[in-house]
């Protein structure tokens, strides 16, 4: 005779087909709620990524994300300028009010929009470079301006904000492009393949289920749940209360300029003298470059597709003063004629190109760094302008009487 | 008492589900951000 199983007191508090539903309802609503968010503009009176709504307190923008802010602050009727790069475009060194973003749109006036979407320490094509993709081929009026890193392109998925090219990848809005994905299969040849692995793995789970849209957007607006140190004193506030703090040249010239890095910095300038003539070898024995065989020429047209290439200006820095006036006169002559070859090599693959900061001073420049003061970015503006109005007209973007 | 006991469990379901997708982003994040030593 079967004999009637007395439950617990969980068996008989808890209904299991209720409590599955429940589960499912609520994944698949916050699904939703992901998807939802990531169509939308969730940054308000955005400036740039501060550290404060960025990756380094473990804030991931999301492509979607970024793109319906780009939407946004850039109207189809003016041309979009998309300021990307690292850290000397993000304008470390200048505080959010006076940072050089803002010179250049007061110089290029109404007609055009500046959104600057640099990220500290990204590469050339990285992240920013993919939101000028994308609306480049939805007819925008595009212009991406980035920096180049001692001639070293990089990965077109980037080294610190990877995830991001993934992310644009696996929601649908990069298209396959073979060179582009043989130099990422070539870098990633030096990664952790596990790690590598498992971050497709999440992105690819993202843009099914949204969840960093989701958590991102309440992060932001709401409640942030992640703790890391720079928020240590206020683990819960709403990130978008967190102001984007940089105290410019409020810090003295004798810790920006230490003595400490000075061996280091210079160190890097001349291996930078040392390697760029294999990255931009000579036909020859010179002075043409070598196209085919530049390993800056490769990775340039890895990480700009062919039609990316004429709405792209690469800028190139020149060194800064106070370090190239401690190097010999013969480096010093060879810093500025790789810059000018550097310019050549980006012309050379399709992209526009500019050497910016030649005549820049000691108190132009902010650092080691390449970063430019406030003063600096004001010059760097002025210089800018004039090649961002004349890839404007060569693309067609303006029409009678100078207007978009 | 059935009815609450249904009501109880999918709303017990929904807040399981809410934190699922919630472990799905927090495991996504690393352990710690990134350095960013250049300055």
């Amino acid at each position: 005779m079967a004999v009637a199983r007395k439950g617990g007191a969980l068996e008989r508090l808890v209904a299991p087909w209720p409590l599955l539903l429940g589960v499912l309802v609520a994944f698949l609503g916050c699904c939703a709620a992901g998807r939802w968010y990531s169509r939308r503009p969730v940054y308000e009176n955005f400036e740039r990524f501060h550290p404060w709504i960025g990756p380094e307190t473990l804030h991931y923008p999301t492509s979607t994300q970024v793109l319906a802010l780009a939407r946004e602050h850039l109207p189809p009727d003016k041309v979009a300028v998309i300021v990307g790069g690292n850290s000397i475009l993000f304008g470390v060194g200048q505080r959010p009010e006076f940072m050089w973003t803002k010179a250049l749109q007061a110089e290029l006036g109404d007609d055009y929009r500046v959104l600057n979407l640099a990220m500290r320490g990204a590469s050339a094509g990285e992240f920013g470079g993919t939101v000028a993709e994308v609306l480049g081929r939805e007819g925008r009026k595009v212009i991406y301006v980035t920096v180049s890193n001692y001639g070293a392109v990089g990965a077109p998925n980037g080294a610190l904000y990877q995830y991001f090219y993934w992310d644009a990848f696996y929601k649908g809005l990069l298209p396959r492009w073979a060179p582009r994905e043989a130099l990422i299969e070539r870098t990633d040849g030096f990664r952790d393949p596990e790690k590598v692995a498992e971050l497709k793995r999440q992105m690819w789970l993202n843009s099914c289920c949204g969840y960093h849209d989701l958590w991102n957007a309440l992060a932001y607006r709401y409640l942030s749940t992640v703790w890391v140190p720079p928020v240590s004193q206020h683990v819960t506030r709403a990130r978008k209360r967190w102001p984007d703090v940089d105290y410019g040249t409020a810090i003295p010239f004798a810790v920006r300029y230490s003595p400490a890095v000075q061996p280091a910095i210079l160190a890097r300038i001349r291996a930078w003298l040392t390697v760029c003539r294999a990255l931009l070898p000579y036909q020859g024995g010179g002075p043409e470059i070598d196209l085919a065989k530049s390993e800056t020429a490769f990775q340039l047209r890895a990480c700009f597709p062919a039609d990316c290439r004429p709405r792209t200006l690469m800028l190139i820095p020149h060194e800064n003063p106070y370090y190239l006036a401690q190097l010999s006169p013969a480096e010093q002559a060879l810093d500025r004629q790789y810059a000018r070859e550097q310019v050549r090599a980006a012309e050379g693959v399709g992209l526009h190109a500019l050497a910016v900061g030649r005549d820049f001073t000691v108190d132009d420049c902010y650092d080691g760094g390449g970063h430019y003061t406030e003063q600096g970015g004001i010059k760097l503006a002025g210089e800018v302008a004039p090649k961002v109005r004349e890839i404007a007209r060569r693309l067609g973007y303006l029409g009678e009487g100078g207007k978009p | 008492m059935r009815v609450l006991r249904w009501v109880g469990s999918f709303l017990l379901g929904c807040a399981v589900g809410a934190v699922l997708h919630y472990a799905l982003y927090r495991m996504a994040l690393p352990v710690e951000p990134f350095i960013y030593m250049a300055f």
